[in-house]
């Protein structure tokens, strides 16, 4: 990881803060399992300075951006450099006090508080992934209030109140603009700093997929990156829906022309058929067809191994 | 070939636009094969030309074509020209487009590559040709058209202006024409023209490659139409007769006749106590029609569904998606809305004042599941304005009202679709679809304006449908230009006189009604349909909660935004 953030350039004086970081605050043995290991880097030096700047000085982030501008992958990145446990908490709209932060059980006959998962976080100093933080509604999320701020506290009320380790940080993560989103209200939104996610541009997705499939060619990585500004075009313009523009299906259709399919089953299962309306696929189908061959195979994608 | 559907057409726009990497203008040439679907390759080429070149330059050339009678053919050379040379600037980026070229060439030369050698046509021989040289043949031809072949494949090198340049010098030189617009010649624009229902572009189509393109000539006009209100007709019928004349008119009543009355008793007082209701599902009433003016209306009428139909399926695309939208959207805002309930549970939060039972009664369930709530409380009811001042744009009230109702369906929110004017004393409520009816939106295309609209009264009776209605919180969606104007005047109190109701009075007393709907719990919203000048009515009836649409693209955006608040206030 390390490595990986010299060569992207980040200021090493950061880096050496990082460094002293873990040292101060190596993670117990029993929660190593949890530090994560990311199977995708990060591209961005801008963005990289500015996370881990605001992590070292103790603050929560809040990463904001469209689909596949990569906020889960940065969060889960940022677990690994500082080397803390991380805990992947969905937010869904029934999200409440109880699932976050605990609730009773019953057990050997005797009431017991059970730990959600902000509480072993905080009290494991952990990374708290908070993800989709707006698909819960602002009310119930209020109970976080003095856990997010400077008071760094869980105060349930019938048990003692918690303290927060001093190296757990909550990294949140929110989507704007689809149906399914609220706005995040300003209680809660002052309690992060807030990382706008640039969308991925055109070089970086190339090298992301060159990381990720060393021997695909140059000329493939960068007509699939093409294809990939493409569609985002399409969506920004509001002719299709966002649901084809889709990385993580990007990359796994490369993956199945590496398994064996020919390059268009592999995009047609990767990215057009995840749109239902058949017009919206049929779109979709001509961007790719305007950009590759769909009867390319491994032997024409990849570079002999 | 007869024609392109709507989709086909979007679809092409889409591929020209994605070529163009711009998604700003609307192009004029649009390429389909002959069976009308979009062509991928020509529409990346058509796309092309417009990253690659000033569009504008070569659009005033193309436009030159059309004062002379083979413009089609000229139209045809040129684009093989642009073809030949925005291929080579594009491939380097884009190495699909050399199999996507070869494709097209070899599909061109299955359908015309033989039957061109008999008739003799310069364009079929020429392209023939063209496709030929993309297969590495050498084609047969004369030297005299191998010669315009070479001079007509621009080259990459060139910029917009050397191609001009290039393609006056070579029209002049071989079909002695030229390339500045005669103005004088110019045929007469379509202006001052216009066809009821007939807005859209008129389309030409013509040979393109192995199939068509078509190509817009703009053609409508922006002149305000005066708006024309039907003539009242001063009655001679007697009060029976009338309301079999309305019930025929607009269909049988709903109500018995006992049962109408009462609703008049209660309904039609104060500001409308000379009126009279008539509520209807448009069931047609037997019986003949009695002179050549009501058959010429039901006719016209049969046409204004027809046209309501076409218009939505024309801009299917387009409205599929606006109901998508809105659905997610509302289906968001009212899983936000419901309230979950606690259920007994043998797992989950414990619940502390049954757990005895536990050790006592051996009795697990001492836990609370939390369970999704039911939509069951909220119902919608829209109304659309059915008076003439709606006439211009009966098509798109409809796609709206069948926009909202279908969002709403998807939701499974139970809703209710009315239109109403008035007429002679009349208004008239036509239910196109009961809240239990949810396949039954298809009936709102129905919707034909006639008469004038005495909103207060249209109101204040829906007001008193909704009463009825089995759920708790219920909102109404007024689609109205928020115009006010019925021939029964109204009797004012302080002036001891009557006053039309029109303008103010008319506001006044829509926007009295709006309030007591309100007061009962009702949520009212209006989406805005008319003109500009009427936008300061619509505040001061509706306050806050109306929108107005420009295009229908935005409805979902609005209405959704509209009912989110509202449902946010249930």
């Amino acid at each position: 990881m390390f490595a990986f953030l010299k060569n992207e350039g980040i200021d090493p004086a950061i880096l050496q803060r990082i460094r002293e970081f873990r040292e101060q605050y190596p993670a117990s043995e029993d929660m190593r399992h949890r530090i994560p290991q990311p199977r995708f880097h990060y591209y961005g030096k801008e963005i990289w300075e500015q996370a881990l700047t605001a992590l070292l000085a103790g603050e929560n982030l809040l990463l904001v951006g469209p689909k596949a501008t990569g906020k889960n992958v940065l969060a889960e990145n940022l677990a690994a450099v500082f080397a803390r446990p991380a805990w992947d908490i969905s937010f869904y709209l029934n999200t409440d006090a109880a699932s976050l932060i605990g609730t009773d059980t019953f057990k050997n006959g005797e009431v017991q508080f059970r730990r959600g998962p902000i509480t072993q976080c905080a009290q494991e100093g952990g990374f708290g992934v908070l993800d989709e933080i707006n698909m819960a509604k602002n009310e119930s999320l209020a109970v976080l209030h003095a856990t997010l701020d400077f008071r760094r506290i869980i105060d349930v009320p019938g048990y003692e109140r918690i303290r927060l380790s001093p190296c757990t940080r909550f990294v949140a993560t929110m989507n704007y603009g689809y149906a399914g989103t609220r706005e995040l209200n300003e209680a809660l939104a002052s309690r992060f700093m807030v990382l706008n996610m640039p969308i991925i541009g055109q070089e970086n997705l190339q090298k992301l997929l060159q990381s990720q499939f060393p021997h695909l060619r140059n000329e493939y990585a960068q007509q699939l990156s093409q294809l990939f500004q493409d569609i985002r075009k399409k969506c920004d313009s509001s002719e299709i829906s966002t649901k084809a523009l889709d990385l993580r299906g990007l990359l796994s259709a490369v993956s199945l022309v590496e398994n064996g399919l020919s390059l268009g089953q592999a995009l047609e299962m990767g990215m057009t058929n995840k749109s239902f309306d058949p017009f919206e696929r049929q779109l979709v189908q001509d961007l790719i067809t305007a950009r590759v061959r769909g009867d390319l195979y491994a032997r024409d994608l990849f570079e002999e191994k | 070939m007869n024609s392109v559907s709507e989709l086909q057409r979007r679809r092409a726009v889409n591929q020209i636009w994605n070529a163009a990497e711009d998604y700003s203008f609307l192009p004029d040439f649009k390429a389909f094969d002959k069976d009308g679907n979009a062509e991928l390759y020509w529409n990346s080429v058509i796309g092309a030309v417009r990253r690659h070149y000033e569009y504008a330059k070569l659009a005033k050339v193309f436009a030159s074509f059309q004062q002379y009678e083979e413009s089609d053919e000229y139209e045809g050379l040129l684009w093989i020209g642009l073809e030949n040379a925005v291929y080579q600037k594009e491939q380097p980026e884009r190495p699909v487009l050399e199999k996507l070229r070869r494709d097209y060439a070899e599909r061109y030369l299955a359908v015309y590559g033989a039957s061109s050698l008999d008739d003799y046509h310069l364009y079929d021989c020429l392209a023939t040709a063209h496709y030929e040289r993309i297969l590495g043949k050498e084609p047969q031809m004369s030297r005299y058209d191998k010669k315009l072949l070479d001079e007509l494949e621009f080259g990459p090198e060139l910029d917009t202006d050397a191609i001009v340049e290039r393609a006056g010098e070579l029209f002049s030189r071989w079909f002695q024409i030229t390339l500045e617009e005669k103005r004088r010649e110019r045929r007469l624009p379509l202006i001052g023209f216009k066809r009821r229902g007939g807005k859209k572009e008129k389309t030409r189509y013509r040979q393109f490659g192995i199939g068509i393109a078509d190509h817009p000539l703009h053609a409508y006009t922006d002149e305000e139409e005066l708006l024309r209100r039907e003539d009242e007709p001063t009655t001679h019928l007697n009060a029976a007769q009338l309301r079999a004349f309305m019930a025929f008119k607009f269909g049988a009543s709903m109500y018995s006749e006992q049962e109408n009355a009462e609703l008049e008793r209660k309904l039609c007082s104060g500001n409308h106590s000379l009126c009279h209701l008539l509520f209807t599902r448009g069931v047609p009433e037997k019986g003949k029609i009695q002179n050549a003016f009501e058959a010429l209306r039901k006719e016209r009428e049969a046409k204004q569904i027809e046209m309501n139909r076409q218009y939505y399926r024309q801009h299917l695309a387009e409205n599929r998606t606006s109901i998508d939208r809105l659905a997610s959207r509302i289906r968001n805002s009212v899983l936000l809305y419901l309230q979950p309930s606690d259920i007994r549970s043998d797992s989950g939060k414990l619940d502390g004042t049954r757990i005895w039972r536990a050790g006592i009664l051996q009795d697990e369930k001492v836990f609370l599941r939390t369970e999704q709530g039911n939509m069951g409380d909220l119902s919608v009811d829209i109304l659309l304005d059915a008076s003439t001042s709606q006439s211009e744009r009966q098509e798109r009230v409809s796609t709206q009202g069948y926009i909202i109702a279908e969002a709403l369906t998807r939701c499974s929110i139970p809703c209710r679709v009315m239109s109403f004017c008035s007429m002679t004393g009349y208004t008239i409520l036509r239910i196109f679809r009961e809240y239990d009816k949810p396949r039954e939106n298809e009936k709102i295309f129905e919707y034909v304006s006639n008469g004038c609209n005495r909103d207060g009264l249209a109101i204040r009776a829906v007001h008193e449908l909704m009463n009825n209605s089995p759920c708790e919180n219920k909102i109404l969606i007024l689609l109205s230009d928020v115009k006010p104007h019925d021939a029964l005047r109204v009797f004012s109190e302080d002036s001891s006189d009557y006053t039309a109701y029109e303008r103010e009075t008319g506001v006044r007393d829509t926007a009295a009604e709006v309030r007591k709907a309100r007061g009962d719990g009702i949520a009212v919203i209006c989406v805005f349909t008319g003109d500009e000048q009427d936008l300061p009515n619509a505040k001061l009836v509706y306050n806050k909660d109306f929108t107005r649409i420009a295009t229908v693209d935005k409805l979902a955006d609005a209405v959704g935004t509209l009912l989110q608040n509202q449902i946010r206030n249930l």
